[in-house]
């Protein structure tokens, strides 16, 4: 019990986060744009080379933020910007990595390191608040897919008020499609997932309030 | 209005020369894929150098670990000499030094040593993981042993395949077995694609390319390891090492090799499905790096075998390819390696998090958090229980129905379905409810699982609509078909999976093939086939090729001969096309075309003494002996192992009455194939000519071993014990 409250106490104790780029090769930058593309959900919210959503800041603009910064921002973005709308993508180390150094090349982030706020206590949210903080940029504040940023994205967001469509999607599946995001799922990969950011009973929140907008029941299955 | 009939008329007059019959565009083939080439693979140790991480992980790994030469690290299996008892067979397995050797001592038979060259497997699957050996053969075949080992709790078992003897699945080698009953003995099931003998074997090591070298009368079987290497998922590592090795790789995104870990959904499983899948051979010669679609061919093997059941579960025997039919695949993203990681086959999510094990819920609720949230409202199992975790009912472990119950060979259900007690035991699958709760009838685990979740979620439609119907439900140049039917399969032809297509047109080829409007469709379609004209048309002619087979299967060669046409419009120089209408034309007493057909067949591969074979026999059929032996001769000519050729020779000399000139050719089959029963009956026919009534009561029973229904054999044997008195 003592080693469980130490460890609590330990994650809210602020740090530095120290990045050392490293070049990658011209290979290594493909694969990491090819990533960036098809496969995370970065370019939902930032643009790429033109491609990409506008709620968040273009990807390869030149900034005057250290590497560490992109790093720890790509790392856990809730933690390094409390209150951000960016939600933290699990990925492994070394894609983790990949990115951080493909972003500091096109960014051209100076060397430095940054200091890691601390924790803070999380302030309860209700379904309406979160989705207007996470979702209304592409699904819209009235839910009919129609945010700001829908435009930029390849294919149309889901439209929450179309009680046709979200009758034929479980709460579980909503669940999963907020908190693992749309790749996993077949769908498209520029939806981020929201589960390493927002608690079950936030996104269970965000289910409820989707069902408020459709005005609709899902599927009785997929307990 | 004169003017309007006269334009009646005339168009009359061109639907009447539409009726003329529509000819097929030829092939628009391009050249076959010659890249890359069996020269082009390094082996691991070209990869070791600069990537330590992953060849340690890798070198630790199931692939790593899959095969190579025998070596006390490697062999699981038992070589200390201990006698493996058959009932009429001993075999021991001895290793002396790095040498190991079985050696078959049969009574009566002087004693059969087998030199072990490689090792297959290393029993490390859960489920029943199993070992076996290949041999090198004198016709440069590396060829299947019959004795396998199985791991099993407190050591393991030598056991052996029956299925295509007394068809008793996989059975442990007791004195109650009968060495004949294995069917890889003798041994027959090579390493390598080749065609004649049916195998899945071109993935039991890495590169491995079996021909028959037409110069050298004998096959060449090349392979770079019997482990599973990094080239062959990878591909050829030439260009990579040399790019390396040049300082070009820090300058240029062209590495020699492509990025695996960017890959779609497809083009990711098409890495894992080169091994793990059944297929069907369109063309041998496949290396990693090739199009695996103009190799292979993964929804043929439905035809006829029916491996999978319709919701893609495994009725025979498969591997993991039946995740194409789960909806992890169907409506998701789910490709083999977000779960498996590649280089150390150890267990991860879908974010590359490693996990714990096999078991690990995280290879399912990093996709699914909603089951992870309240996990026991979802499992009705308590937490950390074995009944909790996600594998135990969506994954259960399954034995392979063809291998029997009496080796376990489970592995686990990789269509991840939803547990349907009810429905899977009345497919005749142990529901994964059943797995545990033995003491439950499936009626009982039915409520229980309504009781817990209400309605489930639908099953998905049956798979392999279109492969049952083109096998059930047609035949060549039918009156007519339902126009929705037509519509259908003039939509399926459009379809992206390429098998789907080729089914489709071949349904509608076969069966109205004749009519002019289905004619120009199909011309059409064959027309605009593009890169894809060589692969279709492979898969269209397979498909047919399958349907005359049957026919031939069935003593109806007419329309054998209709269909393997067919087949022919298609690919018109397949040799193995040819040579089966030929035997059609020769079962239809049609000999002159049948030979004018092997003529063809030889005309389009000359690496086929079996074409040889059987235009000698026509020959003979036509009153030709001396021609039937030169063709039998000329088989030999190209292939000095051809069992069957040595076989004819000897039957021509007994039927002219002479034992003496026919018993040299017939040993000589015996030895090559010791299998082939009729050989044996032929002998014992000889020796009974020059009154050896021992030597003729030996190879009855050696004939009786792999002919036992033979009644004809078995009355001459009764009959010679009744007149020696058995000595």
């Amino acid at each position: 019990m003592g080693a469980l409250v130490l460890a609590c106490g330990l994650a809210r104790i602020g740090r530095t986060q120290n990045f050392t780029p490293r070049t990658l090769s011209p290979f290594a930058a493909q694969k990491a744009r090819t990533l960036l593309r098809e496969r995370l959900p970065c370019l939902g919210c930032h643009q790429l080379d033109g491609e990409g959503g506008r709620l968040g800041p273009d990807l390869a603009a030149s900034s005057p933020a250290p590497a560490a910064f992109v790093y720890a921002m790509i790392r856990d973005p809730q933690r390094m910007r409390p209150g951000s709308a960016m939600p933290k993508t699990p990925m492994s180390p070394e894609t983790l990595e990949l990115v951080a150094n493909y972003l500091v090349a096109r960014r051209g982030s100076p060397a430095g390191d940054v200091e890691i706020p601390r924790v803070r206590d999380s302030v309860p949210r209700d379904g309406h608040m979160l989705y207007l903080t996470f979702c209304a940029g592409c699904h819209g504040s009235a839910g009919r897919g129609d945010g700001p940023n829908a435009k930029f994205l390849p294919v149309r967001p889901a439209v929450h008020t179309d009680a046709r469509t979200m009758s034929q999607r479980s709460d579980d599946m909503l669940f999963d499609a907020i908190a693992a995001g749309g790749y996993v799922l077949g769908r498209s990969n520029r939806m981020p997932g929201f589960g390493a950011t927002l608690t079950s009973a936030e996104i269970r929140g965000l289910v409820r309030y989707i069902r408020e907008l459709c005005r609709c029941a899902g599927l009785a299955w997929a307990r | 209005m004169g003017a309007i009939r006269d334009a009646a008329v005339f168009a009359l007059a061109l639907v009447g020369c539409e009726r003329e019959r529509v000819p097929f565009p030829p092939s628009q083939r391009a050249p076959r894929t010659a890249e890359p080439r069996a020269a082009d693979f390094l082996g691991v140790e070209a990869c070791a150098t600069c990537h330590a991480a992953q060849y340690a992980a890798w070198r630790r790994s199931t692939h790593g670990r899959a095969g190579g030469k025998p070596a006390p690290g490697l062999v699981i299996a038992p070589f200390n000499g201990a006698p493996i008892r058959f009932a009429d067979a001993v075999v021991t397995a001895t290793a002396t030094g790095a040498e190991y050797r079985f050696t078959v001592l049969r009574a009566g038979s002087p004693p059969v040593a087998l030199r072990i060259d490689g090792v297959i497997g290393g029993g490390h699957m859960m489920g029943g993981g199993t070992q076996g050996f290949v041999s090198r053969f004198g016709d440069g075949t590396v060829r299947f042993l019959p004795f396998e080992f199985v791991r099993r709790e407190g050591g393991g078992v030598w056991f052996c395949n029956t299925n295509s003897r007394s068809k008793r699945g996989w059975i442990p080698i007791t004195p109650q077995v009968r060495l004949a009953e294995c069917g890889d003995w003798p041994p027959t099931r090579v390493l390598g694609d080749v065609t004649r003998y049916a195998n899945c074997q071109a993935c039991h090591g890495s590169q491995i390319v079996a021909a028959f070298d037409t110069t050298q009368r004998r096959y060449a079987t090349r392979f770079t390891a019997l482990s599973i290497n990094c080239e062959s998922c990878h591909g050829p590592g030439r260009r990579h090492v040399e790019f390396a090795r040049s300082g070009e790789l820090g300058r240029s995104a062209d590495i020699g090799m492509r990025s695996l870990a960017a890959l779609d959904k497809d083009a990711s499983l098409e890495v894992c499905f080169r091994c793990h899948a059944l297929k069907d051979v369109l063309q041998p010669g496949y290396l990693p790096g090739r199009p695996l679609a103009e190799y292979y061919s993964l929804g043929l093997p439905q035809l006829g075998e029916h491996p999978l059941f319709p919701d893609g579960r495994v009725r025979t025997f498969a591997y993991q390819e039946t995740q194409r039919f789960s909806d992890c695949y169907r409506n998701g993203s789910m490709r083999c390696v977000d779960c498996h990681d590649p280089h150390s086959q150890a267990y991860r999510d879908v974010n590359g998090m490693p996990l714990r094990d096999r078991f690990s819920d995280g290879q399912c609720t990093s996709c699914h958090p909603s089951k992870a949230e309240h996990s026991e409202t979802h499992t009705h199992h308590p937490a950390g229980s074995a009944g909790s975790r996600c594998v135990a009912c969506h994954m259960p472990y399954l034995q392979e129905p063809e291998v029997g119950h009496a080796i376990r060979y489970a592995r686990s259900d990789h269509t991840i379905p939803i547990p349907r007690p009810a429905a899977d035991e009345a497919e005749g699958v142990t529901s994964a409810c059943r797995q545990c709760h033995e003491a439950q009838t499936p009626e009982q685990l039915e409520v229980q699982v309504h009781e817990w979740y209400g309605s489930l979620k639908p099953a998905a439609p049956p798979g392999f609509a279109v492969t049952d119907f083109f096998e059930d439900s047609l035949a060549p140049d039918m009156p007519s078909l339902p126009a929705d039917v037509v519509q259908r399969l003039e939509r399926l032809a459009q379809s992206e999976d390429l098998d789907e297509r080729a089914l489709a047109l071949a349904s509608l080829h076969l069966a109205r093939g004749e009519d002019t409007r289905v004619r120009r469709f199909l011309a059409s379609e064959l027309g605009r086939l593009d890169s894809l004209d060589d692969p279709i048309r492979r898969r269209w002619s397979i498909a047919l090729g399958f349907v005359a087979d049957r026919y031939r299967q069935q003593g109806d060669p007419a329309r054998a001969i209709v269909t393997y046409r067919k087949a022919l419009e298609i690919r018109p120089n397949e040799p193995g096309v040819l040579l089966n209408l030929g035997l059609a034309l020769a079962e239809a007493g049609d000999f002159a075309n049948a030979i004018e057909t092997y003529r063809r067949s030889l005309a389009a591969d000359p690496a086929q003494p079996l074409a040889h074979v059987n235009w000698g026999i026509a020959l003979e059929s036509l009153g030709d002996t001396a021609g039937g032996v030169a063709e039998f001769r000329r088989a030999l000519a190209a292939d000095p192992s051809e069992a069957l050729a040595y076989f004819n020779i000897g039957v021509v000399g007994l039927a002219r009455g002479n034992g003496r000139e026919a018993m040299e050719p017939l040993a000589r089959a015996a030895a090559l194939d010791p299998g082939l029963a009729p050989a044996h009956f032929a002998l014992a026919q000889g020796y009974l000519l020059a009154g050896d009534a021992r030597a003729a009561t030996r190879e009855l029973k050696l004939g009786l071993d792999f002919d036992p229904g033979n009644a004809a054999a078995r009355r001459l044997l009764e009959q010679i014990v009744r007149a020696t008195g058995g000595h």
